[in-house]
């Protein structure tokens, strides 16, 4: 879901509640409620974004990455092709919105996806690839355990109920 | 849109069943499913001079969702061959691609009596779905005999080559990682590395299967409807293709679908060394444990793909549906699972 930006989520959220619950809803007052729901969540909008902390981690954590296997590549003679070299380069991460960020972390991203498929390509050339590759995976990891730890409890009975139509 | 904005739908369905005076008494849509959109309808009609009630239900393909693009010929198609294979399914009546009758294709089929669990601690508190010893017996045993039953059957004699054969060898393994990929790579998250390294490692470690079978693909509990101790029907089979049955023995032994400690019962049904036991007298295929862990970082990269083709849906406002928004949200869960299985020491 941290791939799908908040204003985008919170617009399907208000399209829905408009477009599909409203309409449902018979009583005045309720709907009322619900238009202040859209209201509140519609003046939010460009006010919030995620976590800078957590999108910067992800970055740093990416470019160790990416220098890992760089490493790599250059043990073994291999020229690394310079979409994967120019994601290690630095930016300011403090003086950016959190949707740049977010193009910043999806750009490390790509390219340590391609320097993965480099390494596999290469496998034969490159000593220790597998630990190279483990110590990608243990990285990322970390990070999936972070995310983990954000995650509170679903309730999907609330949502998946039988309906009759009438 | 419901049933009553589709009037034609009235006679079509008089047509269709050869009754007179036809009318809709009732109409319940299930939406403990996520993806295929399921109508039951209870029906009341004139046939040959009697009045007849009869309850069917008309499966739909949605718009999106999660296992998207939807193809319910497929399913339609799959059911229609095994009416005689003794696997315990609905009887089909017939499919509709016109949609002009009821807004997209769909396929009619009988309503099987009987509950469908519903997989949900909520509903579970004391960590027992099934509470009567014998009755999560029976239905153990007619989890397994069905499985059997599909994994035995002659999809060639059936007619279900149009699945697409993968041949042998390594052709099982290969097909569902290059499938899998396709969807991920649709969804827009080909370029996470830790799909990058699971498609790799699954491309390196492909094990041969040289008997190819008819796998189902979400075989479970929750996916089957039961009455007194037996199961009477076998559901969703949106995920059907031949390849290895070891794809749905992993599946089958899901975290998810476990009972909780401290039974962990597959499927709430009975223990994962019990149910491989008996799998294997009953269908005299072996389980071979590199196989199982292969098709276990498979499953991780299937369900990667079923969770981000969700997010994509969500994200490019396909329905004004929600539920694949919120489905979106056990993406980590998926990595957290692929990441373990990709590497034994990594423990969530």
């Amino acid at each position: 879901m941290k791939d799908t930006q908040l204003t985008t989520i919170v617009e399907r959220i208000n399209q829905t509640l408009e477009d599909v619950i409203a309409p449902e809803i018979e009583s005045v007052i309720v709907r009322g409620q619900l238009f202040a729901v859209v209201e509140l969540l519609n003046q939010l909008q460009g006010k919030y974004e995620y976590r800078h902390d957590l999108m910067v981690q992800d970055i740093q954590v990416g470019r160790q990455m990416l220098a890992t296997l760089i490493e790599a590549f250059e043990k073994a003679g291999i020229e690394t092709p310079e979409v994967i070299s120019t994601a290690t380069r630095e930016v300011d991460l403090l003086g950016v919105s959190g949707d740049q960020l977010r193009e910043v972390r999806s750009g490390v991203e790509a390219a340590v996806s391609a320097a993965l498929d480099l390494l596999h390509a290469n496998r034969s050339e490159i000593s220790e690839a597998e630990k190279v590759e483990k110590a990608v995976l243990g990285r990322l990891g970390q990070n999936i355990l972070r995310d983990m730890m954000l995650f509170r409890r679903q309730r999907f009975d609330k949502i998946s109920q039988r309906v009759q139509e009438e | 849109m419901s049933i009553a904005d589709h009037p034609g739908l009235v006679p079509y369905l008089a047509r269709k069943l050869g009754g007179d005076d036809l009318t809709i008494k009732d109409v319940w849509q299930n939406t403990e499913g996520w993806s295929m959109e399921t109508f039951s309808l209870a029906l009341e009609y004139r046939k040959g001079g009697a009045r007849v009630e009869q309850e069917i239900i008309l499966r739909r393909q949605p718009v999106s969702g999660l296992l998207e693009p939807y193809d319910v010929s497929t399913e339609y198609r799959v059911l229609a061959a095994m009416q005689e294979t003794g696997v315990a399914i609905p009887e089909t009546y017939w499919f509709e691609p016109d949609p002009a009758v009821f807004e997209r294709p769909f396929y009619a089929m009988e309503k099987v009596e009987g509950e469908v669990h519903f997989l949900t601690q909520e509903t579970d508190p004391d960590y027992r779905l099934i509470p009567d010893d014998q009755e999560r017996e029976g239905l153990a045993n007619d989890f397994i005999s069905n499985l059997v039953r599909i994994h035995a059957c002659d999809w060639r004699s059936l007619g279900l080559d149009f699945l697409g054969d993968p041949g042998p060898g390594k052709g099982s393994a290969l097909g569902q990682t290059e499938y899998w990929e396709a969807v991920i790579e649709r969804a827009g998250f080909r370029n996470k590395p830790l799909v990058t390294l699971a498609v790799n490692w699954l491309r390196e470690n492909a094990p041969e299967n040289d008997t190819v079978r008819l796998v189902h693909g979400d075989y479970r509990s929750g996916n089957y409807i039961y009455k007194e101790k037996r199961i009477r029907a076998i559901l969703d089979w949106e995920m059907v293709h031949l390849g290895d049955p070891h794809e749905d023995l992993v599946y089958v032994l899901g975290q998810l679908w476990r009972s909780p400690p401290p039974t962990e019962w597959v499927s709430h049904l009975l223990t994962e060394e019990a149910f491989l036991k008996r799998y294997e007298e009953l269908s005299g295929i072996p389980v071979e444990p590199e196989k199982m862990h292969y098709c276990q970082v498979l499953n991780d990269l299937k369900a990667v793909g079923i969770i981000t083709t969700a997010t994509n849906a969500f994200a490019k406002n396909k329905t004004p549906d929600l539920r694949p928004g919120v489905f979106g949200t056990l993406l980590d869960m998926a990595y957290a699972g692929l990441a373990q299985h990709l590497d034994g020491g990594f423990k969530v």
